[in-house]
């Protein structure tokens, strides 16, 4: 019997590069939830990244939530390293972003 | 919208997961179609989309006016890229010329489901698609975006200047309080 797969989720403090391609960066170390809800009420963005998609997308919802009392979930859009995100109600405030990982889009760390 | 349906983002929106995997898999595969089909399309495009494709993205970007002239087939779209809390995002003027005919104009406007009035943030553009729609006796493009609330904007065109904007000072806005 195959054991079953340990599900590992952490959120980072995350910022997208401008341009075309979408692409997000994260950086060490994990926060904790409490500081990614604060993160994202100061207007900042965040990263959850791990090994499975639903579990990602789960938590990125939830902090999201937890900051604005709702969310707005949208699909990459065609960068080619774009990420999934929530955004809260109503865009507001504009431009605050909680990304997930995903198996083929993911987050680059920060050199 | 040919790849980014709204139909597609509905059923990625579900509560239900499994729903939801699903249409994330289709939208995977509908942006590698739009990818190839941008790529190989992108060297006829006018030089002013092909920088625009290159510099940013309209995701999430704002349309603050649309101007269409009466008689030239000229229009003008304001835009405001996504900004930050803390930092307005940077606006653009897209001057298209429009491929107007007796049959099909410049401008359509087309609305998926019912659209919601009360809308916040009715000209938010969720996505956008660029394509080639005609080649002879000229190239014809299209600009097709989807906007939050489910209205979709099709522009048919020929060619389009993109200007960065220092700044719109609108009537109603504070910097302008006697006009307000």
């Amino acid at each position: 019997m195959n054991p079953t797969p340990v599900v590992v989720v952490a959120v980072y403090e995350a910022e997208p590069i401008p341009g075309p391609d979408g692409t997000v960066e994260w950086w060490d170390p994990p926060i904790s939830d409490a500081d990614a809800v604060a993160r994202l009420q100061a207007g900042e963005d965040i990263v959850v990244r791990g090994n499975d998609r639903r579990a990602n997308r789960n938590k990125a919802r939830e902090l999201m939530v937890a900051a604005y009392g709702g969310f707005e979930e949208d699909e990459p859009h065609q960068g080619r390293m774009a990420l999934p995100h929530f955004h809260p109600p109503n865009h507001s405030p504009d431009g605050v972003h909680a990304f997930f990982d995903t198996p083929r889009r993911y987050a680059k760390k920060r050199k | 919208m040919r790849y980014f349906k709204p139909e597609i983002l509905a059923r990625y929106r579900s509560a239900d997961e499994a729903v939801s995997e699903a249409a994330a898999d289709e939208w995977e595969q509908a942006l590698d179609r739009y990818n190839a089909e941008l790529d190989s399309i992108r060297p006829d495009l006018p030089p002013g989309i092909r920088a625009l494709l290159a510099s940013c993205s309209l995701h999430d970007a704002k349309i603050l006016s649309i101007s269409e002239a009466r008689r030239s087939p000229r229009l003008s779209m304001l835009i405001q890229l996504e900004g930050r809390p803390t930092r307005p995002g940077d606006l653009l003027e897209l001057q298209y010329v429009l491929a107007r005919t007796s049959r099909q104009p410049g401008l359509s406007l087309l609305t998926h489901g019912e659209l919601d009035k009360d809308l916040p943030d009715k000209g938010r553009i969720q996505y956008d698609e660029f394509a080639k729609v005609a080649d002879d006796p000229v190239e014809v493009f299209s600009h097709s975006l989807l906007l939050k609330g489910g209205l979709e904007l099709q522009i048919r065109f020929m060619d389009v200047k993109v200007r960065p904007l220092q700044r719109v000072l609108l009537p109603s806005s504070e910097q302008i309080p006697a006009l307000a």
